[in-house]
């Protein structure tokens, strides 16, 4: 038994997980002691934490564990093309070639054969060599499965697997070292099953309907292309994958029939996906085992079964190889691996470099014919056989030995994308304006966008969205509609962080489109304000609140700067705003956008500060679709203007856009601006009437205007603005 | 935008960016992927940092790689950061495969070429320090008032 002394570092067995804890003196039954005797777990070796770990009997007492245990444990962390490397020798053989040691083969028990020959005890049919090109029995009379010597089960253990008898560990023992997956039948039953005669393995594709109960108990609906290991009396394993329940080794089995096959990988990777059935044979096979290992798998674990189960190697193997794989023969020159890899190496340097991994070079001239080894499924023919094996050249060679260069033609020139340039530069422009960009998640669920709907609107049934099929949480299961919803979540999140808040996110919502399978995927923008419109600070103190002429002034930056033309507003908004507070953003005859307060009915669904919210929605392209791709500007005015106020007494109902349009119609060209600068109400003026007054510039480009000129302009506006609007100048 | 099928945590995002990067002509090469991928890394992150290009595989292209940058948290001796390892991978790349070149009206025989493709969160995070990917998207102004 292992025992440790105080102060050492074990793991504490007594927690769930990995903790190391250090070994302290206590008492035990009055006793002091102050060292332990150690279980599996506080050493490391597996999770058992039932009593202590006994030691075979010819552990020497008073000898460090880790001198009688010896192994050290490597994780190696695989490559999906370097299946060859999932076993000992694979990995030997990839260390002897990287760090230029020779590798040392194994010493393997020498095999006895004094049993009866195989021949004539099983047959093999295969029915689709592209399904199976090789398929190899060996048969072992007169096992005992009784457990492994300890040395295997440790092995075993220490790689991961679990020891069950003699005859299974054998087979996993062989995978393990040299990456073939076996599998051992209970000869009696396949004789049994074949009413007494000698039995014969059928390899073919699944018909459909069929099915099979797999090892772990699960009865299993296979598909036309899941590959079955059969008898006549019907299936017994998924090939490459799992064997099946009927047919499988058990301690009582006292002869065995050894499978050491090779499949098709694609048909193996179907099947064990499909099945989600992750086992260490279907992890090999469905990335490609060479048809050579199967007899050498063969050969090697009949040795193991003889040697520890004390079973009588039958005479002979049955070897059914009908379509025997070409090892590719790939032909390299020094250019090719200077025009790939922009190294110059002689032909001879590239042989040295790839006999390092079992490959076959000869040397012709300049060319390196170069034979594949064969345990490699890996190297393609002709263009792609050559970047196959230049691959190997490089990485033997040490990317970081090839030298850094630039590429030596010019790029073609670069092209921009005016709407990404555009979207850039309106992001930049309400940062500018002191917002901060978020982007939330594209994923949603109906419910979360529901919190923004108007009052009483109810949430939209997921067909309505873009649905996932596999989403990872429920809140999380459609593609959002609203990037409302998701600005307004943001709102909440933050404001109890900040007394003010000013957020912008630009971006996608997806709406299915019937009988499409793609979703219109429309780039919207939402602006929110709210909180304070300024932080006080020692020489100013204020408490206003942003309100809704705050972003209705961000919006006109925004807009002035854009340069969007002919912008005017209507008083409308969605219904999930402040009736009372909203307005439509006009360019000419294009509604490019809402702004408003939003409804207190809204807002109350919300974990938000009393501040009003207020925001901007926009259709992004229907905004940037206004932007002018050229501009231009007036000639600076070389004569000098006439300035002129006017005021006028208008119905409460007359809106100040009616008034400026009249205004600016009348006043004509030489009108250059107009600008109301005092709203006033009097009960003096009478009921329901306000006073609005206007400068006025007058200018014309060619010529000093006269104060004729004035009078006539400013008496064609008033007499318009009675006409249209019933407005009376205010003396 | 990409999406993705994971448990969420400090590293791992249901919604990322990525960036690919695809260079094809006559006569390139992987020295010129590696000077290329360099120059990008000493742009990215300074002129002193140190790169380290390991085999890896990907379908697209052969040979492939992974570009590494010496862990400037702890100066590649192993941290937290850089799980012991000393190295960050920043990006997957490789020489472009012959069937993908065909695949793309080039004869592989005469035209080769390199490609790369990142995660611009991972480069961010690495270049800014920013502890969780969450972050990203968030929302909390208290990390985006940092930008």
């Amino acid at each position: 038994m292992a025992y440790a002394r105080e102060g050492a570092r074990l793991y504490d067995g007594h927690q769930p997980g990995w903790v190391l804890t250090t070994l302290k003196k206590t008492k035990i039954r009055g006793v002091d002691s102050d060292s332990m005797v150690c279980s599996e777990k506080e050493l490391g070796i597996s999770e058992e934490h039932e009593g202590i770990l006994i030691l075979d009997a010819d552990a020497p007492t008073g000898t460090a564990l880790v001198d009688y245990m010896g192994d050290a444990v490597f994780e190696i962390s695989i490559l999906p093309n370097m299946i060859r490397n999932a076993c000992v020798r694979g990995a030997a053989r990839e260390l002897s070639a990287a760090l230029g040691i020779p590798m040392r083969q194994p010493s393997i028990p020498p095999i006895q054969r004094s049993g009866k020959s195989i021949t004539g005890q099983a047959a093999i049919q295969i029915s689709d060599p592209t399904l199976n090109p090789r398929f190899v029995l060996g048969l072992v009379r007169h096992a005992d499965p009784k457990p492994s010597p300890s040395w295997v089960q440790r092995r075993l253990r220490m790689a991961g697997m679990r020891p069950i008898n003699s005859l299974v560990d054998a087979t996993n023992y062989v995978m393990l070292d040299l990456g073939e997956p076996l599998h051992a039948f209970d000869y009696d039953v396949l004789v049994q099953r074949a009413g007494g005669k000698a039995p014969t393995i059928i390899t073919r594709a699944a018909k459909a309907g069929e099915s099979l109960t797999t090892l772990d108990g699960v009865e299993r609906k296979l598909e036309p292309y899941t590959i079955l290991v059969c008898d006549t009396a019907g299936p017994l394993s998924l090939a490459g994958v799992m064997g099946g329940q009927s047919s499988e080794v058990t301690d009582e089995t006292r002869t065995v029939l050894l499978e050491g096959a090779s499949w098709n990988y694609i048909n193996v990777r179907r099947t064990a996906t499909a099945q989600q059935l992750h086992s260490e044979a279907g992890y090999r096979f469905s990335r490609g085992v060479h048809p050579a290992l199967a007899s050498e798998a063969v050969q090697l674990c009949l040795a193991y079964m003889a040697d520890w189960c004390g079973g009588e190697v039958a005479e002979g193997l049955v070897d059914a190889y009908p379509q025997p794989v070409v090892d590719p023969i790939v032909e390299l020159t020094p250019a090719d691996v200077r025009n790939l890899l922009g190294v110059d190496l002689t032909p001879a340097e590239i042989a040295e470099l790839l006999t390092k991994l079992d490959f076959k070079c000869s040397i012709a001239g300049e060319t390196v014919t170069v034979q594949t080894p064969p345990h490699r499924l890996d190297i393609g023919e002709g263009l792609i056989g050559k970047a196959d094996v230049l691959e190997e050249v490089a990485r033997l060679y040490g990317y970081n030995r090839i030298p850094s260069t630039r590429l030596y033609q010019a790029m073609p020139s670069l092209r921009g994308d005016p709407t990404l340039e555009r979207e850039e530069e309106l992001k930049d422009i309400l940062s500018g304006l002191g917002l901060t960009e978020i982007i939330s998640y594209r994923l949603t669920s109906p419910e979360r966008e529901a919190r923004a709907l108007p009052p009483g609107a109810a949430a939209l049934p997921e067909s309505d969205y873009v649905v996932l099929a596999n989403p990872i949480a429920t809140e999380r299961r459609v593609m959002r509609r609203s990037l409302l919803a998701n600005v307004m979540e943001a709102l909440e999140k933050n404001a109890h962080q900040r007394d003010r808040l000013a957020l912008f996110e630009m971006g996608p919502v997806f709406i299915p489109v019937q009988g499409e399978r793609l979703p219109n995927e429309t780039p919207q923008l939402v602006i929110a304000l709210t909180g304070q419109r300024e932080l006080a600070a020692w020489d100013h103190k204020t408490d206003d609140l942003l309100d809704f002429y705050d972003m209705k002034g961000v919006v006109e930056a925004l807009l002035d700067t854009l340069h969007i033309p002919d912008i005017h507003w209507t008083p409308e908004g969605g219904a999930h705003l402040h009736p009372g507070a909203c307005a439509a953003v006009w360019s000419g005859e294009v509604k490019m956008g809402e702004i408003g307060m939003l409804h207190p009915l809204v807002k109350e669904r919300y974990d938000l500060t009393a501040a009003p919210v207020l925001l901007a929605e926009f259709d992004l392209n229907t905004l940037l679709g206004q932007v002018p791709s050229q501009r231009t500007t007036q000639p600076v005015p070389t004569f000098p203007p006439i300035l002129e106020d006017i005021a006028v007494v208008v119905d409460e109902a007359v809106t100040a856009e009616q008034l400026e349009a009249v205004i600016r119609q009348a006043g004509g060209k030489l009108l250059a601006s107009v600008r109301l600068f005092d709203i006033f109400r009097d009960e003096k003026l009478g009921a329901g009437k306000k006073s609005m007054a206007y400068g006025l510039t007058y200018q014309a480009p060619d010529r000093t205007l006269t104060d004729r000129d004035a009078a006539s302009i400013r008496q064609r506006v008033i007499r318009r603005l009675k006409e249209e609007l019933g407005a009376n100048l205010r003396s | 935008m990409s999406y993705r099928y994971e448990q969420m945590d400090a590293s791992h995002e249901i919604q990322f960016n990525q960036l690919e990067v695809l260079a094809v002509g006559k006569g390139i090469t992987f020295a010129d992927l590696k000077g290329t991928l360099e120059d990008f890394a000493r742009r990215m992150f300074g002129s002193q940092v140190h790169t380290l290009l390991r085999p890896s595989y990907f379908p697209f292209t052969e040979p492939s790689a992974e570009l590494n940058v010496e862990c400037f948290v702890c100066g590649g001796k192993g941290c937290g950061v850089c799980k012991g390892g000393g190295w960050l991978e920043i990006l997957g790349c490789g020489m472009v495969h012959p069937t993908v070149l065909r695949n793309g009206g080039y004869d592989p025989a005469v035209y080769s070429g390199f490609a790369a493709g990142m995660g611009p969160e991972r480069i961010s995070m690495l270049r800014n320090r920013i502890a969780d990917i969450r972050y990203f998207w968030g929302g909390d102004v208290r990390f985006l008032e940092q930008f």
